[in-house]
């Protein structure tokens, strides 16, 4: 707050009136007879839209009900938007005392900066066992929990049923047989695989699964810690740089691929012109809104194809927290600001938050019974995968997800080698390690 | 009845406060709190700026993206130049003449100005150049050509968003190209016709030299827009890909902002400004010495 009140000091005073009388919302007010001090909280999320929307209010209802005396302001903001909106509160010192995380490395960058509040102390080992073990995993870091998850989300493989039957095409176990699949479909006529990549991340999934087929998970794992080896040059990332640049060619993928953006990558999809796409789990949600009626029924998922002849896990899976809330170390009420994450990531939460189609962050045995008919598929992915890989985007620090997002789409556009994109990559890791080290 | 030269100059200030506080505030404090962070070491893993000296001037200098984005900067400016002008200053001189429904070009001509950039680039990347739906490509399969990827190749983008800003900024440079035209006295055309000048003759020798100082102007804030531009590239492509279409403002966007290196971003911004300040002197010059000339 020490900026805000800064400026408010120095900018011409009327203007510090405007800009108070815009800010000063009917949120936390001093509601009349309410006895001694009353506590406020403020909240950040980015569910703008029902129904996920409705599953937040709900559960901060449902805490001030249980804290009276204790109100929360709560303020939504749409995805991208609110990235920067936090990104640049927080080092301001204006950040919210609870608000929306995708865990990961910018979580942990923010830790490392003292920021986030270390909910060790706060949360019992009891309580730990709620959460799905990746989950929590994510929201983890240098021995810290920071944040509790409410969704898990999977990266798996969306077909269109129809498509396939139509065609004669059985749902594909290999990348060999993926690739066949779609030598059929095209000759059909029919676009074989859905991509927008002008955001960069949707390409950036091929580039873990082939990777992580090849070699597993060890290589980013250790080229994150910066442990002793090849790092990003590993021969895995290199595989990935070639498989992309194989496909990139195929001619397989939607036409103008790094200029179509994620909106229109699902509209090919949803509107039965591309057979499959390979997204996270939320593009359920999606379909509920977007796709015509009946189409839910014809989506059908099968986890990444396996690499044949390769000695690693093959049953591994990419996902993520794609919600998961964090306190702030500046908040005043931490114990509070705990309580209404508890309830915010709690099984009546996660209840509903399955009701709207998607898999919440809570041990299986706990929100099984909850699950959306069409989150059946990708959760029976999530249950059969011996482990899952966050999002390299999100689990790299902010700069070096820059370089890995941009790097990727430059094998997909082909102005990148295998070997140029894995050097960049080890070479910026090597000058962030060298500055940190200063 | 005169006041004192020392009370007048007071009432200018007086009357001054409220526009420079303004700059002072939103401009001039801001590119300090910039020059002093591009001394520091700031980005999302520390909590405070940390003093370091020159060392984020040394990786820009280092950057390949950077110089990249600086080039395409350039080469914007340039081609603005070379492009822009000289096609405003056609349509202002047509425009000038007695062209019948000249209103309706001039209004035709300017309306991209007075559309918000959004939908301009929303209009060029969904409507015109998309893959699929775009009309420039459904244009090239019904003359039997094979469609294009316009904004995703890397040899593509950049003429793409080229074209895009061109037609956003011609209009503006022939209005003002225009006035300057307009006001060229009527009896210097009479003059160069009695002495048997043509069309191109009174072009050559009567509008261009009228011009000459607006078309400076022009030059000076095509140069200065173009070392600063941002939004229209950042919505058609955000920089990519690949960086193929990276301008100065988006990687010190994308870097800066999305990649957490605060202090790395308001150095190569005060790079950029440094370059823009160059570039406007260097205009300023070039006007100057073709002022003396004619």
């Amino acid at each position: 707050m020490r900026c805000v009140h800064l400026s408010l000091s120095l900018v011409p005073c009327c203007m510090g009136v405007l800009l108070l009388a815009g800010c000063g919302g009917d949120g936390g007010g001093r509601q009349p007879g309410a006895g001694g001090a009353h506590k406020k909280l403020t909240f950040w999320h980015i569910q703008t839209k029902d129904p996920t929307k409705g599953v937040i209010a709900g559960a901060v209802k449902r805490f001030e009900k249980a804290n009276p005396g204790c109100s929360v302001e709560v303020l939504a903001y749409e995805n991208d938007a609110y990235k920067n909106k936090l990104r640049l509160a927080m080092p301001a010192d204006s950040a919210p005392d609870v608000f929306h995380t995708w865990g990961g490395g910018a979580l942990a960058a923010e830790a490392r900066a003292g920021r986030v509040l270390d909910l060790g102390r706060y949360v019992t080992a009891k309580q730990r066992e709620d959460y799905h073990a990746a989950a929590l995993s994510f929201c983890t870091a240098d021995g810290k929990l920071l944040a509790l998850p409410a969704d898990l989300s999977a990266v798996v493989f969306w077909y269109n049923r129809e498509i396939f039957r139509t065609h004669g095409v059985a749902v594909p176990k290999t990348w060999k047989q993926l690739l066949s699949a779609s030598a059929k479909l095209k000759s059909a006529g029919v676009t074989p695989i859905a991509l927008g990549n002008s955001d960069s991340w949707p390409g950036a999934f091929y580039f873990i699964y082939f990777g992580m087929r090849c070699g597993g998970a060890e290589p980013f794992a250790s080229a994150l810690a910066r442990k002793p080896g090849k790092g990003f040059e590993h021969e895995s990332f290199m595989n990935s740089g070639r498989r992309i640049r194989e496909l990139a060619t195929s001619g397989y993928l939607s036409g103008g691929f790094n200029g179509r953006n994620y909106t229109q990558m699902r509209g090919d999809f949803f509107g039965g012109r591309a057979a499959m796409m390979l997204m996270g789990s939320w593009i359920l949600a999606n379909a509920r809104k977007e796709a015509p009626e009946g189409f839910l029924a014809k989506m059908g998922c099968f986890a990444f194809p396996q690499a044949g002849g390769s000695a690693a896990d093959q049953s591994l899976v990419v996902g993520g927290v794609n919600a998961a809330y964090a306190v702030s170390s500046r908040c005043a009420h931490p114990d509070l600001a705990v309580k209404l994450v508890l309830e915010l990531t709690s099984v009546e939460s996660a209840r509903r938050w399955a009701a709207t189609g998607r898999i919440p962050a809570l041990r299986k045995s706990l929100v099984e019974k909850f699950l959306a008919p069409e989150t059946k598929d990708p959760a029976a992915v999530l249950a059969g995968a011996s482990g899952i890989q966050l999002y390299y985007d999100q689990a790299l620090s902010p700069e070096l997800a820059q370089l890995h997002k941009s790097t990727t789409q430059g094998l997909f556009a082909g102005t990148k080698t295998p070997a140029e994109a894995a050097r960049l990559m080890e070479a910026k890791a090597r000058s962030i390690a060298a500055r940190k080290g200063k | 009845m005169s006041a004192s030269p020392g009370r007048r100059s007071r009432v200018a200030w007086l009357f001054l406060l409220p526009a420079l506080s303004v700059y002072g505030f939103f401009a001039l404090l801001p590119i300090v709190h910039a020059l002093g962070l591009s001394l520091c070491s700031w980005s999302t893993e520390q909590s405070d700026p940390a003093w370091l000296g020159p060392g984020n001037f040394i990786e820009a200098f280092a950057d390949g993206v950077f110089w990249r984005a600086v080039g395409n900067n350039l080469l914007l400016a340039a081609l603005s130049i070379a492009v822009q002008l000289p096609v405003a200053l056609c349509l202002a001189a047509m425009l000038a003449g007695r062209l019948r429904g000249r209103w309706i070009f001039r209004t035709a001509f300017f309306a991209p100005m007075v559309l918000p950039t959004v939908v301009i680039a929303f209009f060029w990347r969904y409507f015109l150049l998309d893959y699929e739906e775009g009309l420039v490509n459904s244009a090239l399969v019904l003359c039997n050509f094979t469609r294009v990827g316009w904004l995703g190749t890397a040899t593509n983008a950049w003429p793409a968003i080229f074209s895009a800003i061109s037609w956003r900024y011609v209009g503006f440079h022939m209005i003002v190209l225009l006035a300057g035209v307009l006001a060229i006295p009527e009896d210097r055309y009479e003059a160069a016709q009695l002495d048997g000048a043509g069309f191109w003759g009174r072009f050559r020798h009567v509008t261009l030299p009228g011009v000459a100082p607006v078309l400076a102007l022009s030059a000076m804030l095509s140069v200065v827009g173009s070392l600063k531009y941002f939004d229209l590239v950042f919505i058609m492509t955000g920089g990519g890909p690949d960086h193929a279409t990276e301008l100065g403002a988006t990687y010190i966007y994308n870097l800066g902002i999305e990649g957490g290196r605060w202090s790395y971003g308001c150095a190569m911004a005060v790079l950029l400004l440094l370059l823009s300040l160059a570039a406007a002197a260097l205009v300023l010059r070039v006007r100057r010495s073709l002022e003396a000339m004619t």
